[in-house]
């Protein structure tokens, strides 16, 4: 993961505790050191932890394709797919199947471009464990112990 | 009523005018512009890729060889008056450092110690303790109706540290978020996590 592009890719769903909005954050990763990051509350409100991700991945997404083309544009990197890291399950099989169900139509349309560039291998969707998600200091603060790990592991030196 | 023909310095036309003739003479040099970042140039020889990233009247040069960037600035200082500053250490307030180039694993880094100074002496937390976090956990804003203290201070404030974050430190991209959100009704309670956050650089 070290080498290359790579996006991590977060939410914290509902986690305005007044208006319950959720908050997404993304780290892109390029040769281990992070170029682009994001930290945002969401426009609405959303009601499964899975639109929440998912709405999050589709800005990461937007972004990566940028620093695909920029660093293309450099002779830095070709034409593989970005890994879009994601700690939840349930958004990567979303993705991939690109499969609308009674739990998840209502969400929309805009944000359907991911499973597009999926399917052309633009990104791809991998799992990470919750403990290696980088993303997680965008979305909300941290103890010590957690902030310091990584901090440190998106290239913040002290 | 006069016409001009060439543009002047401090009009709106200016900087486009400026763009378009650095964006020409790059081109004639053999560069071409990046599609993703208009102010990036590239071009490519032997294999080889070299890089001009243009801030204003600010060039930076990228390349394998230092005598193809010896080349390429004497191109350059044949149709512009230039200063040559040398190995870049400085860009926008971002201090430039390169690791021993004896180790295995050279890096670059980039950091803003000194921008931190200023901020810190400018809103009275030169002699801050430090903080281990930007912010504690689980903490809870109030949203008021009425501004409770100075906004234009908490404003300047959010400000700095914006600019901060977005330059070189990730790390405090989400504090300064949940702050950003309060800058025209901000309490004491706001201007606390703001000192936490200057403690914490």
């Amino acid at each position: 993961m070290d080498s290359g592009l790579c996006v991590f890719v977060d939410s914290d769903w509902a986690g305005d505790q007044v208006d319950r909005k959720s908050i997404l954050g993304f780290v892109v990763i390029f040769k281990g050191g992070a170029v682009s990051w994001r930290s945002k509350k969401q426009t609405s409100v959303v009601l499964l932890t899975v639109e929440a991700e998912f709405i999050a991945a589709s800005m990461a997404v937007k972004k990566i394709l940028w620093h695909q083309r920029f660093f293309q544009s450099l002779g830095m990197y070709g034409s593989q797919g970005t890994p879009l890291l994601i700690d939840n399950q349930g958004v990567l099989d979303l993705i991939k199947s690109g499969q609308i169900n009674d739990r998840t139509k209502h969400i929309d349309i805009r944000f359907r471009h991911i499973c597009n560039h999926e399917k052309t291998d633009d990104i791809v969707g991998e799992h990470v464990a919750t403990e290696d998600q980088m993303a997680d200091i965008m979305t909300k603060s941290l103890g010590m112990m957690k902030f310091g790990g990584l901090r440190k592991r998106i290239g913040v030196k002290e | 009523m006069w016409l001009l023909h060439k543009a002047l310095y401090g009009l709106k036309q200016a900087l486009r005018e400026w763009y378009l003739k650095i964006k020409e003479k790059l081109e004639e040099l053999g560069f071409k512009r990046s599609g993703a970042d208009h102010r990036v140039f590239t071009k490519v020889s032997d294999g080889k890729i070299f890089i001009i990233a243009v801030y204003v009247d600010n060039f930076l040069l990228f390349s394998e060889q230092i005598t193809e960037i010896e080349d390429i600035k004497k191109k350059l200082g044949k149709i512009f008056e230039m200063k040559d500053l040398g190995k870049a250490r400085w860009i926008l307030q971002m201090k430039v450092e390169r690791s021993d180039i004896r180790l295995a694993l050279r890096t670059i880094s980039m950091s803003q110690e000194q921008y931190v100074e200023e901020i810190l002496e400018r809103h009275g937390m030169a002699n801050c303790n430090s903080a281990k976090t930007p912010m504690e956990n689980n903490i809870q804003l109030p949203i008021l109706n009425e501004a409770e203290i100075d906004i234009t201070e908490y404003q300047r404030c959010i400000g700095s540290l914006m600019y901060l974050m977005i330059c070189t430190q990730p790390d405090i991209a989400y504090s300064v978020g949940v702050l950003s959100r309060h800058v025209s009704c901000s309490g004491k309670a706001h201007m606390q996590v703001v000192k936490q956050i200057f403690r914490y650089l």
